[in-house]
């Protein structure tokens, strides 16, 4: 079972993203910021793969922190953003609304990827 | 709305008031100059006459002199037989004759004053010869007949008129000067009153012509606040369509894929969540084109992320998935040469599928739409070709506008996503890449969509393995694939 970091600041889309990728098989950890998203991503024992809304307070801050703590192995962070983010290779950017199944299949493809 | 069709009404006439505000202002001014040009001629003239005048009492004055001095000298000279007191009587006819030529140039071209100065110039000559007579007389030692020539009278009688007529000169004179001076005063008052009419005139447009301006600078900034607030407005809107709705529309999408994955629901129930999920996506798709509308339409372009990118690559997966949603349409590629440039896969995508659409949407369904990507020195062109009804004529070279239609489209009334922005965004993408697009469309060539995209900056050409690598190098391996599939997926579906 593969864990999924999941940082949105939207309470129905979180729930929603959590139903839908509990059922598909990830253990998915929710958070609402930076911190939580952070002290998350260290108790894990693998680096776990990310969906990080670009929006949330700090979210570039948390995207800078989670790609230096992630090293070349590490899966890619997907980032929900209206504008294209900085480009950086392990980052994946997803405008949204989003397609959830497309999402799927990001998801599962770089999870296996890493 | 009356007070707009007052605003435009006065907006149309400001033109036509203007140049006649320009006209008046220019006569004005012209009016102004010339009647001050007037005014100090006038009182030239005036200053002129005064002079003129002075100058012929003068002349009359040292005319009257001279004849007095010769009348003292003859005197002196009968009294004391001293020719010294002959020397004002020896140059006296000359110099009377100067002033009288003189006064004669004062007197004007009217006939009277003239016979006048003629009248004083024959007495003068009696005068002075009666003078000359008598100094003969004495010189000859015949001083008695001298006297008696003197106590005769005919010399006093002669002087007597000489000043009457010099009398009535100098009154013709004076009643002249101040007859003329009255005139060119009068008439310098009279072009005095014009130029301060027209100063005053000048102030009045000048005022009116301030007023107008600051009218002009309020609805300027009106205009401005306006436009100011439409932007805000327009921003709002890019914030309401591109931020507020895209969570909950995630949330809705996310939901019913769960419902559909979550199982255990009855046919009907089934339907139901298909039917929320297929208006989510409509939704997104249309709030995707808006976004995309907007943000070219507020001058900041549509965003695109350059990278290395295989055009090939892209198009192949757009392909790839128009022939799983239509697999009873044809559809025929060509891709040619070096497909690698410098673009956005995901918009690029974008423009493959809309074209495509379009083209199985309005093409003829009994003939295969044509896709051909070849090289075009440093830059790639893309061709997209259907066979089927032409574009009319007067529609085409709109083709690229926003919020135009095909008419087929319209006419059908069923294509309720076709919201008239699909070319104009996909112009804008191709712009964003500093590429052309251009459509022709006849009855026996049906419609080609050529689409040219300089490579930015060109890729030097290379065998078929290497940009691959590149491309791999640049990136995680397959994530061009993988992007240019998510942007295509999430366009399209």
């Amino acid at each position: 079972m593969r864990d999924v970091l999941l940082i949105e600041g939207d309470s129905d889309l979180r729930a929603a993203l959590r139903d839908l990728l509990e059922l598909c098989g990830f253990q998915v950890h929710a958070s609402l910021g930076a911190h939580e998203a952070l002290a998350l991503f260290d108790r894990l024992d693998r680096p776990p793969c990310v969906l990080l809304d670009f929006e949330v307070h700090g979210g570039a801050e948390i995207l800078k922190a989670l790609v230096s703590r992630s090293g070349p192995r590490a899966a890619p962070i997907i980032v929900f953003s209206a504008e294209p983010p900085p480009l950086d290779p392990r980052v994946i950017a997803v405008r949204k609304p989003f397609n959830p199944e497309t999402l799927l299949e990001i998801l599962t493809r770089s999870c296996q990827d890493a | 709305m009356p007070a707009r069709d007052d605003d435009s009404k006065r907006f149309k006439s400001l033109p036509a008031r203007g140049a006649i505000a320009i006209a008046v202002t220019v006569l004005t001014v012209a009016l102004v100059i010339g009647a001050a040009v007037q005014a100090w001629r006038s009182e030239a003239r005036r200053s002129e006459v005064e002079r003129e005048a002075l100058a012929a009492l003068s002349a009359l004055d040292s005319f009257l002199s001279v004849l007095k001095d010769a009348e003292t000298g003859e005197r002196g000279f009968l009294l004391t037989q001293d020719p010294r007191y002959l020397e004002p009587f020896l140059d006296s006819e000359p110099r009377a004759a100067l002033e009288l030529s003189r006064l004669r140039a004062f007197s004007g071209d009217s006939a009277d004053p003239r016979a006048q100065v003629d009248a004083l110039a024959s007495l003068m000559s009696a005068r002075l010869e009666d003078l000359k007579a008598t100094i003969a007389l004495e010189r000859a030692g015949r001083h008695g007949e001298a006297i008696e020539v003197v106590r005769g009278g005919e010399g006093k009688r002669v002087m007597d008129e000489i000043r009457a007529r010099a009398a009535r000169i100098r009154a013709d004179l004076l009643v002249r000067r101040d007859r003329d001076a009255a005139q060119a005063r009068e008439a310098t008052r009279r072009w005095l009153w014009i130029t301060l009419g027209g100063g005053a005139l000048l102030l009045a447009l000048t005022a009116l012509a301030g007023r107008q301006a600051l009218r002009g600078v309020r609805t300027l900034a009106r205009d401005d606040r306006e436009r100011q607030h439409m932007v805000e407005f327009q921003q709002r809107l890019i914030g309401i369509i591109g931020h507020d709705i895209r969570n909950p529309l995630s949330a809705i999408l996310a939901t019913a894929l769960f419902l559909r994955k979550h199982g255990g629901l009855d046919e009907a129930q089934s339907r139901a969540v298909d039917r929320i999920g297929r208006g989510g996506e409509r939704i997104e798709r249309i709030a995707n084109m808006l976004l995309d509308y907007t943000h070219a339409r507020l001058g900041h372009g549509i965003p695109v992320s350059p990278t290395v990118a295989n055009v090939h690559e892209v198009g192949a997966a757009v392909l790839e998935e128009f022939r799983a949603v239509q697999p009873s349409r044809q559809v025929e590629a060509v891709f040619e040469g070096n497909g690698v440039g410098y673009w956005d896969p995901g918009r690029l995508a974008q423009v493959l599928s809309n074209l495509v659409g379009n083209a199985l949407k309005y093409g003829s369904r009994e003939a295969p739409v044509r896709v051909s990507v070849r090289d075009a020195e440093d830059a790639v062109r893309i061709e997209v070709h259907n066979r089927g009804a032409p574009i009319p004529g007067d529609v085409l070279p709109y083709i690229f506008e926003p919020f135009r239609r095909g008419v087929e489209a319209g006419a059908r009334g069923t294509d309720k996503e076709n919201l008239g922005l699909g070319l104009y965004i996909v112009r804008e993408i191709v712009a964003a890449h500093g590429g052309t697009i251009r459509a022709r469309s006849s009855e026996p060539e049906g419609t080609t969509f050529t689409v040219e995209l300089p490579r930015n900056p060109p890729v030097p050409p290379a065998p078929e393995p290497l940009p691959r690598e590149k491309a791999a190098s640049s990136q995680r391996p397959g994530s061009l694939r993988r992007s240019a599939r998510l942007v295509r997926l999430v366009e399209l579906r």
